[in-house]
């Protein structure tokens, strides 16, 4: 096993995960409500970059810029038009419609962009050697972008008066307008900054990878299962729960577990013992279903910190 | 006309198996509280269950026994990890579980056929009035259950756990009841399903299909039994009757395919913004004190 | 069956009324208007994946059945009326497939039907419409189409025949001893792992347990380089769909972009990114070449504006429209049953666009033989590895599975392949 090259892997899944995760977590904790739509809303982000960048020839930073803006208006727009309606529901009828608007929202990539996938404007190059692992210019750049996305967050929501609000907001809807903040500005800012996110982490992912309109699909679930380990509201609790599911994956699949058995002392000495690749997908789940049994809420159960 | 009649027959038998799973589901979430994002493991593991003893040359009726068993273990199962775990955690838990039954049904070809999954050779006779007339029979079955003090318990824990229990009733207990009902009722349904399918394999486990049971309830109506019957309908008339409106249209086989879909996720959509309770609601009883 | 020579007819208006009812009581029993007029389009039942996992290879072969039925209409159409092929989307989900297969047969009383690019979708439709007796053609390759019964029809060899691969790669890497494979975890990835591993040890080679796929996954960089760098001399693949160019970059991004020891079962998929980053690749790419084909090519070409991104999805499912119009051309009328006995007969005297020409079925009705062109990357493009016939390599079993039918089998034959078969 190359040590260096999984321990990327695992960053660069859990930075596209993460950053994915971010938003939705932000918007779960203030909606109290799962948004099935929000991963559609990433890959919509990464096809709207990808038209600005490859059909309309803008630069790739611009595009990325736009698409990401763009995004985040348009899930206001959608929080206006579809979710504006069930402030005072419970949870399960906003879930059922975002599920329909998730279905909506992926079908009509499709008929706008056909099914076959798309790629940003970029060469395909060998990655760089650092330290025995191939990493590409795009990872580094992907990693730099997460982390400065990150990095700004929290600084939004720990300094600024709309990050306090949200924080109150959060905590306690009633006693925050009670205090005098306008709840659904910060429902507005909310989704403007969680579906903004998911556009970037979108965009990033087909940067690193490619576009189709699947893509979503084999997303979103992944996305979900990071947000719970990392307990519903918690910013840095998703990045965690990203991490986990990263290492998890990619160490799972390429450690020897023979080690392992012949210490703890089966009959039969056996030199190679890994998880088949063909049980790769099963280990979120397993994670997910390790974590949650042993931490109901998760890792970090707070409201928006 | 013989023929038309065969696809009305058809769509009855399979939108009754819909409607099982749509009742078994309606019972956990609308009834209990248990937000069970996995709900099609019981079909999953009824209609494996089914399949597998079929192939080893049991009998129709004994093999959906082991379906409607399959479905009652692993409501079992999943209700031990229920406990006090809230709302989506527990639902995300739940699909999690779902998806690795379907993996391991996916990747164990001695047991499941693996990918090519298992067929089966039985043809019953009047398959679908089978289903149906079960599916009535269910119906009533929980109609009743639903009016029983079992019932009016279950729906005090939805409303939270602690009033349950400072009246001394075992939540867990109940919880582990309602699954274990859940699971029979989704059981047999996979049983059904492999008979009318003559098949099955992991791509009928995805999670999509859950989904699709979770819009039918929300839609018609959680809580209601009538609701539920008029959502099953309903979602199941959004995907087959779309197709009948796709050839209308003069536009390109695929664009036209996607845009089915879009009408459909539409549909719910709208569906749920101007009905949140569902079109047929709870109608809850008020005592005046 | 008189009810079959008279298909019935649905006005625009009949249609609005009915999909209005349709949407009300879940599309039962319909209105029909019996028209009894000789010019009215004969109907194809299509069943494919317009959306979902499979929709690129879905939608190219569509396009290309569309081709087909263009055809056979512009050369006079069958029984001298025009064919219609009215197209189901199945999703990607069975649950769909079965149902649109229902509707087809029994609503739009279709005369045969076609489709199935994924193999979980061709068995349940088969079992269904084998029921009903209707023909049904597919280009799925899972064993197990043999044993769904007679009315079931492959167009492209089962998995069982694609062996040839590993007989290649011996001929061709002299002193590989360890092979291994990455296939895609679904039907036809699975037992083309259990084949080519049967095949190896059979041929004295040691096989390391391949690597199965989730498809439409967007990160297989750690499963590729342990299959990678599991020490075999030589990996086959099979990789297609959206997977194939994500799957090579991940490879070439990982400084793992030398292709010299990779064979594949469907080299044409591979070259769906950048044809100069996978040279070396090697394989037996599944017969689109000849003259007809070029013909086929090019006219697909100029009208869908690209070429088909696989061999299997496209070509297979043009020669079964053409096939399924011959055999009622045949059987000189609607009559399901005769359709499918004429099946054999038009297969054996069909030159087809892929394969190499012959769609002939055996008794199993699956395609007898199975013909392979070598192909590698050379420069930056797909060549023939060699230009003379020994470039060809034709695999066909030495028992009945390799032999085509020139007349379909009797009942008795039928009901001893398939147990329970009632004609």
């Amino acid at each position: 096993m190359n040590f260096a090259q999984v321990l990327v892997n695992s960053l660069i899944t859990a930075s596209e995960l993460g950053i994915i995760a971010v938003g939705l977590t932000l918007t779960f904790s203030l909606l109290k409500f799962a948004n099935f739509a929000h991963v559609e809303t990433a890959v919509a982000g990464a096809y709207l970059a990808w038209t600005l960048n490859v059909r309309l020839g803008l630069n790739f930073a611009v595009s990325i810029a736009a698409a990401v803006l763009v995004m985040g208006l348009a899930g206001v727009v959608i929080d206006r038009l579809v979710f504006r309606i069930f402030r005072n529901a419970d949870d399960v009828a906003p879930m059922i419609a975002s599920l329909g608007l998730a279905i909506a929202i992926r079908y009509s990539m499709q008929a706008i962009f056909g099914p076959r996938f798309l790629r940003y404007d970029f060469g395909i190059a060998p990655g760089m050697r650092i330290v025995g692992a191939f990493v590409t210019r795009q990872q580094v750049w992907i990693l730099g972008i997460v982390l400065l996305a990150i990095v700004g967050f929290h600084i939004l929501l720990q300094y600024t008066t709309i990050g306090k609000a949200m924080r109150a907001t959060s905590t306690n809807p009633e006693l925050a307008q009670a205090s005098g903040v306008n709840t659904e500005w910060v429902i507005a800012w909310v989704w403007f900054l969680g579906t903004a996110f998911a556009a970037l982490g979108g965009a990033l992912v087909a940067w690193d990878t490619q576009l189709v309109p699947e893509l979503g699909f084999n997303l979103v679930i992944p996305v979900f299962c990071v947000v719970l380990i990392g307990g519903v509201g918690s910013v840095y609790g998703a990045l965690l729960g990203a991490l986990v599911v990263g290492l998890a994956v990619n160490f799972g699949v390429a450690v020897n577990f023979a080690p392992l058995a012949n210490l703890i002392g089966g009959a039969d000495w056996v030199s190679s013992l890994r998880i088949p690749a063909d049980y790769k997908p099963a280990i979120v789940y397993l994670a997910v279903v390790l974590i949650l049994l042993l931490r109901p809420s998760g890792f970090m159960r707070r409201e928006l910190a | 006309m013989d023929q038309l009649a065969n696809f009305g027959i058809y769509l009855m038998g399979i939108t009754s198996i819909s409607l099982m799973l749509a009742i078994s589901l309606d019972l956990q979430v609308g009834n209990c509280g248990i937000v069970n994002f996995g709900q099609v493991v019981f079909l999953t593991v009824g209609a494996y269950a089914t399949a597998i003893a079929l192939g080893r040359g049991s009998g129709a009726v004994p093999a959906v026994c082991w379906g409607v068993l399959a479905g009652v273990l692993f409501g079992l199962l999943m209700s031990i990890s229920v406990r006090n775990m809230s709302g989506t955690y527990w639902g995300i838990l739940s699909l999690s579980l779902a998806e690795i039954v379907r993996i391991i049904a996916l990747n164990e070809r001695w047991l499941t056929g693996g990918a090519n999954g298992i067929s089966v050779l039985v043809t019953v006779q009047y398959l679908p009035w089978i289903i149906a007339g079960s599916t009535l029979a269910v119906l009533l079955l929980v109609g009743l259950l639903l009016g029983s003090p079992f019932g009016r318990t279950i729906r005090l824990i939805r409303e939270g756990d602690r009033l349950p229990m400072a009246l001394g009733k075992n939540v867990l207990l109940l919880k582990m009841e309602t699954m274990a009902l859940g699971g029979a009722i989704g059981g047999l349904a996979g049983a059904y399903y492999a008979l009318m399918q003559r098949y099955m394999s992991p791509d009928d486990a995805k999670p999509i299909e859950t989904f699709i049971i979770w819009a039918m309830v929300v839609v018609g109506g959680r809580g209601n039994v009538w609701g539920i019957v008029l959502g099953t309908v309903l979602i199941q008339a959004f995907y087959t009757g779309t197709r009948f409106l796709t050839g209308l249209f003069d536009i390109p086989a695929d664009t036209l395919a996607a845009l089915r879909l879009v009408t459909i996720g539409l549909l719910i959509t709208l569906v749920t913004m101007f009905r949140p309770q569902g079109l047929l609601p709870e109608r809850r009883r008020i005592y005046p004190l | 069956m008189p009810i079959l020579d008279q298909p019935p007819k649905f006005g625009r208006r009949s249609l609005l009324k009915l999909t209005g009812a349709a949407c009300l009581t879940t599309a039962m029993p319909l209105p029909t208007v019996a028209a009894a007029q000789t010019t009215e389009p004969v109907k194809i039942g299509v069943i494919i994946g317009l959306t979902g996992s499979a929709a690129v290879a879905g939608n190219d072969s569509y396009r290309a059945m569309q081709l087909g039925a263009e055809e056979v209409n512009e050369a006079g159409g069958v029984l001298g009326r025009p064919i219609k092929l009215i197209v189901e989307d199945d999703e990607g989900r069975p649950k769909s497939g079965v149902e649109a297969a229902n509707k087809l047969a029994d609503v739009d009383k279709v005369a045969a039907c076609i489709g199935a690019y994924q193999s979980s979708i061709a068995l349940p439709v088969g079992r269904l419409l084998n029921e009903k007796g209707v023909v049904w053609v597919t280009d799925a390759t899972t064993n197990d189409l043999k044993t769904v019964g007679p009315y079931l029809f492959n167009v492209a060899g089962i998995a069982e025949q694609a062996v040839a691969l590993v007989d290649f790669v011996k001929a061709d890497k002299a002193g590989a001893k360890k092979l291994t494979g990455i296939f895609q975890n679904n039907p036809i990835g699975q037992d083309r792992a259990k084949v080519s591993e049967k095949r190896a040890k059979e041929l004295g080679l040691e096989w390391i347990p391949a690597l199965l796929y989730q498809p439409g996954a967007t990160d297989f960089r750690t499963e590729l380089q342990q299959v990678v760098n599991a020490g075999a001399d030589a990996i086959l693949t099979d990789i297609y769909d959206s997977d194939a160019p994500i799957i090579q970059r991940q490879l070439v991004e990982l400084g793992m972009g030398d292709f010299s020891n990779t064979y594949s079962y469907n080299p044409g998929a591979y070259g769906t990114l950048e044809p100069n980053l996978i040279e070396g690749i090697k394989g037996l790419n599944y017969i689109t070449g000849g003259i007809r084909a070029e013909a086929f090519n090019k006219k697909f070409l100029e009208k869908f504006g690209h070429i088909y991104t696989d061999a299997w999805g496209g070509p297979p499912f043009y020669d079964a429209v053409w096939i399924v119009a011959t055999a009622i051309n045949l059987a000189n009328g609607l009559d399901r049953k005769k359709i499918r006995d004429a099946m054999w007969p038009a297969a054996y005297h069909y030159l087809g666009v892929s394969g190499n020409g012959d769609k002939g079925f055996n008794k199993w009705g699956m395609q007898a033989s199975d013909q392979y062109e070598k192909l590698a990357y050379k420069a930056g493009k797909m060549v023939p590895l060699s230009k003379g016939p020994e470039n060809i390599v034709v695999f066909r079993y030495s028992d009945d599975q390799g032999t085509p039918l020139s007349h379909a089998p009797s009942e008795e034959q039928n009901q001893q392949l398939y147990p329970g078969y009632k004609p």
